[in-house]
């Protein structure tokens, strides 16, 4: 791919460039796996209403899913695809171009939904090799007990749900109670003072105006 | 996603339980005598002098935690009080009509850290005390990490002073530098990153600034 157009592609990828800013082939490209993703979402089960859903979670397991846990849990669930040789090398040069074009840190970390007062902030790291992942920062008063993440199915993408008041925080991960691992995807990481980074976070309601 | 009202409230006491409980209960338990000896006097000092204490003694319970010895824990922790403590009084020397909120004085003391100078953030208490007036500690946040991704201190300043001023939903602030990094990971120089940033969340440029107008006035998260 010329340099051209992979930056181009990467501008359509970031929400910068209009489709019709792609030249033909990318468009084409395109429309093929937009049409691959609609079949596939066609094996997906129709929803639970989500007010029924939301108070059966809410009983069950506490906050229901958001969005992203549901798109997540999309990728993560096995299922049969039926792919001809074509699309199929056509979704691997796709997968591969956006994984080299792909700028680091392109959005902010944590998905945050806006409760009221607090703001239930989603954590994730991906650790597949951890046998448990912890949460710690100062909005746990660096307990190291912190909040446990979960591991999606056993994915090893770990995941906590923390309701947590709007502010600026400062928090790592401990990997299977040893490791201090600050989060790769966070806002930015700062020098702790002791020799490690911490991560930083803002939370923030949607309500709050600077 | 949307709790319950009691359910965002019961999870959000206990949160807060947790973390008021742990801080305050805990920094006896925790951080033992050796550190406790350590630290108190700084503690001390800083609650005499209105300074952020909260924020020294989660320094604390971190340097425990990670099992720092307590020697190194006083010695960063008195650094960290000497920050706050210069940081404060230049902000009470620029702003004396103006209160200071502890999460403040900490955004600013980690934007000077970034090599930020004290004097410069005037401009966003003005512009805040204009209008109805929130905490600063997101805009200064965000303000401290575009001057470390490289943004010219001035650039920064008038971009979050308009921030301030205009109003801009904090959720959307709070953006502004992931938007920068996508920016610049894409090719962008520094001037034009934030330029597509601001664009990219519907941000009308601050005056004086070129570029092209959004086509809303930033009030409102995009899509």
């Amino acid at each position: 791919m010329k340099r051209e157009d992979a930056d181009r592609l990467d501008g359509f990828l970031g929400g910068e460039v209009p489709l019709e800013g792609l030249p033909e082939p990318l468009r084409r490209d395109e429309a093929r796996l937009r049409e691959l993703l609609g079949t596939l979402r066609e094996d997906l089960p129709a929803p639970a209403p989500a007010a029924l859903r939301a108070r059966v979670l809410l009983a069950v397991t506490g906050p229901a899913p958001s969005p992203w846990r549901e798109l997540l849990g999309w990728w993560v669930r096995p299922r049969t695809i039926r792919l001809s040789p074509a699309v199929g090398a056509l979704a691997v040069a796709a997968g591969a171009a956006v994984f080299a074009l792909w700028p680091a840190q392109r959005e902010s970390p944590a998905v945050t939904v806006d409760v009221g007062e607090a703001v239930v902030t989603r954590f994730v790291l991906v650790a597949p090799e951890a046998g448990s992942v912890r949460l710690t920062g100062d909005f746990a008063a660096w307990n190291r007990e912190g909040i446990e993440l979960e591991d999606l199915r056993g994915t090893g993408v770990w995941v906590a749900d923390v309701p947590l008041p709007p502010g600026v925080y400062q928090y790592t991960f401990i990997v299977d109670d040893s490791e201090w691992r600050p989060d790769p995807t966070a806002l930015s990481q700062v020098d702790d003072g002791f020799g490690q980074v911490n991560s930083v976070i803002i939370v923030s309601s949607s309500e709050s105006e600077a | 996603m949307r709790l319950a009202p009691f359910g965002a409230a019961a999870a959000l006491a206990l949160v807060q339980a947790l973390a008021v409980s742990a801080q305050v209960g805990d920094l006896a338990a925790r951080a033992g005598p050796e550190t406790l000896a350590a630290v108190q006097g700084i503690l001390d000092e800083a609650a005499g002098d209105s300074l952020p204490v909260r924020a020294l003694e989660s320094k604390v319970l971190e340097g425990v935690a990670k099992n720092v010895p307590p020697e190194r824990i006083g010695q960063v922790v008195a650094r960290l009080a000497g920050e706050l403590r210069a940081v404060r009084a230049a902000l009470r020397e620029a702003l004396p009509d103006q209160p200071l909120l502890d999460g403040e004085v900490v955004a600013v003391a980690t934007a000077a850290r970034q090599g930020l100078d004290v004097e410069t953030v005037r401009p966003l208490w003005v512009s805040r005390s204009e209008g109805e007036g929130g905490s600063l500690e997101v805009p200064l946040t965000v303000l401290g990490e575009l001057v470390r991704r490289g943004v010219p201190v001035p650039d920064a300043v008038s971009l979050m002073t308009h921030v301030v001023a205009t109003s801009v939903p904090l959720p959307v602030a709070a953006q502004i530098p992931g938007k920068f990094d996508g920016a610049v990971g894409s090719g962008a120089s520094p001037a034009a990153a934030l330029g597509q940033a601001l664009r990219n969340l519907n941000i009308p440029d601050p005056p004086g600034r070129g570029g092209n107008p959004p086509s809303g006035r930033g009030r409102r998260p995009p899509g």
